[in-house]
């Protein structure tokens, strides 16, 4: 499918992170140099949310997922940047009839620039919708939703994560709206060409060491999936058995782990691409030996970086703990600001924002005793 | 046409403009509790998506009160005046 090139955007001026928590959403703001950052909040102090998310079509529209500990989920929007918030109408649920219930909305993304005020969720258990109204209202994507291989994808229960399997890492090809993938723990990267209306598993080369078969078309567990900067061709996953990048069209993964150090592993949650540099990711590796501790291996935490494509990885951990730090960083908790010499961000389930202003050479902490983090999103 | 009040618990207050009691009419010949739910939100619109899922049932961490008695069956035909309540059950605080 031919598809135009992509325009570089404008440096911004300012940088905002929309911290969203176990139980409430903070902002952290700061300007240009990044050297001085103002926290704000709580708003929906209580609730459970586990993204918020700004439209970068219009600047002002904010979307929070959340829910509480009695009650169901639900989607709240602003459309003043923050100052005021409404409810969805309707919010995310499946068909009455499908004998699934939407425990919560896990995942939001805007849509494509040519479609504004269409958004797109994934939710626990696995389900994708969509908004076309700036997510006042939304439907299910039946193309998915009622799929006839959902089920055989997606797995049960007890194949997903231990709060609900969950469908995440929405992503829009920016050259083609109609050009789709999804990432699903469990079930694996799904791909449509045709707006959501059908979908493919797209899987090989990802290892699956928790099956019989290792080897199988789907059943996989992406943990993050992001495109590389500036080129929607490459793709970069986070996964539970490894580090893998995709070049398309071809369709089978290449390991791009075997550069991490055998101490620290390859497994982890985020996947943070470059926005300006198709080559360069970090990762934030966690304990994956034994019974999965999912904390910074040895208690000692760093980012990696790789400037290569995941041919390499550099270890990135000065101004971080040296010992007795054990971190555990979520999937949507560590994001990328877009200023030519790049911010990189993220929040423990501590409650600690850390963050860089040098592409991750220096690391200060940003703020301590939040709640736990969910998810960090510059917005 | 009956009216029943309805204790609101405060995690739902929001939709209640902060009211702790509120009335609904239900039309229905023999109200359900279902009815009640429809009611409610047709007065508080989105407040039953919170309290009930898609698939109609109460959710796991609401509790409803029938007069004194549990009643977590949408289906449940109530009595003329009942008094409902609605808690937010201890397992999800």
């Amino acid at each position: 499918m031919a598809r135009a090139a992509l325009p570089r955007p404008a440096p911004p001026r300012r940088v905002r992170l929309l911290i969203a928590t176990r139980k409430g959403l903070w902002t952290l703001t700061s300007d240009a140099t990044r050297r001085t950052w103002k926290l704000a909040g709580p708003q929906f102090l209580g609730h459970i949310v586990h993204h918020a998310v700004a439209d970068p079509r219009d600047g002002k529209t904010i979307l929070a997922a959340a829910r509480t500990g009695h009650l169901g989920p639900t989607i709240f929007r602003s459309t003043d940047r923050g100052r005021t918030w409404k409810e969805a109408a309707t919010p995310p649920k499946f068909a009455a009839d499908s004998g699934r219930v939407v425990d919560h909305t896990f995942w939001l993304t805007p849509g494509h620039p040519s479609q504004p005020g269409v958004w797109f969720a994934g939710t626990s258990p696995q389900g994708l919708f969509r908004s076309a109204d700036d997510g006042a209202t939304w439907e299910g994507v039946a193309g998915f939703n009622a799929h006839p291989q959902r089920k055989a994808w997606c797995g049960g229960d007890q194949d997903g994560t231990p709060d609900g399997p969950k469908l995440h890492s929405i992503l829009i090809d920016p050259r083609d709206a109609r050009h789709m993938y999804v990432g699903m723990s469990s079930g694996g990267v799904f791909e449509s060409v045709d707006g959501g209306g059908d979908w493919r598993p797209l899987n090989a080369g990802v290892r699956a060491d928790f099956q019989p078969n290792p080897d199988i078309e789907y059943g996989h567990d992406p943990h993050c999936v992001r495109f590389a900067g500036g080129n929607p061709d490459r793709l970069y996953q986070q996964n539970h058995c490894g580090l893998f990048r995709l070049d398309r069209p071809a369709t089978r993964w290449q390991d791009i782990g075997t550069g991490m150090p055998k101490s620290v592993g390859y497994v982890g949650f985020p996947m943070v691409t470059h926005p300006h540099d198709a080559d360069t990711a970090w990762i934030l590796p966690m304990d994956g030996s034994d019974v999965w501790p999912r904390v910074a291996p040895g208690g000692k935490p760093a980012a990696y970086r790789t400037r290569d494509g995941g041919k390499t990885w550099k270890r990135q951990a000065d101004g971080m703990p040296k010992s007795q730090a054990w971190w555990t960083v979520k999937r949507q908790a560590m994001t990328a600001d877009a200023f030519p010499t790049v911010g990189v961000y993220f929040g423990t389930t501590a409650g600690e924002i850390w963050g860089c202003r040098d592409e991750g050479r220096t690391w200060k902490r940003l703020v301590a005793h939040l709640p736990h983090i969910y998810a960090v999103e510059v917005g | 046409m009956a009216n029943f009040r309805v204790a609101v618990p405060t995690p739902l207050r929001s939709y209640t403009g902060g009211a702790a009691q509120v009335s609904v009419a239900v039309t229905a010949p023999a109200p359900r509790l279902a009815d009640v739910f429809a009611a409610l939100d047709a007065a508080y619109p989105g407040i039953r998506f919170r309290m009930v899922d898609e698939a109609g049932r109460v959710r796991p961490h609401v509790q409803v009160f029938v007069d004194t008695m549990v009643e977590r069956d949408p289906a449940a035909v109530l009595a003329p005046g009942s008094a409902i309540m609605i808690v937010g059950a201890l397992s999800g605080g």
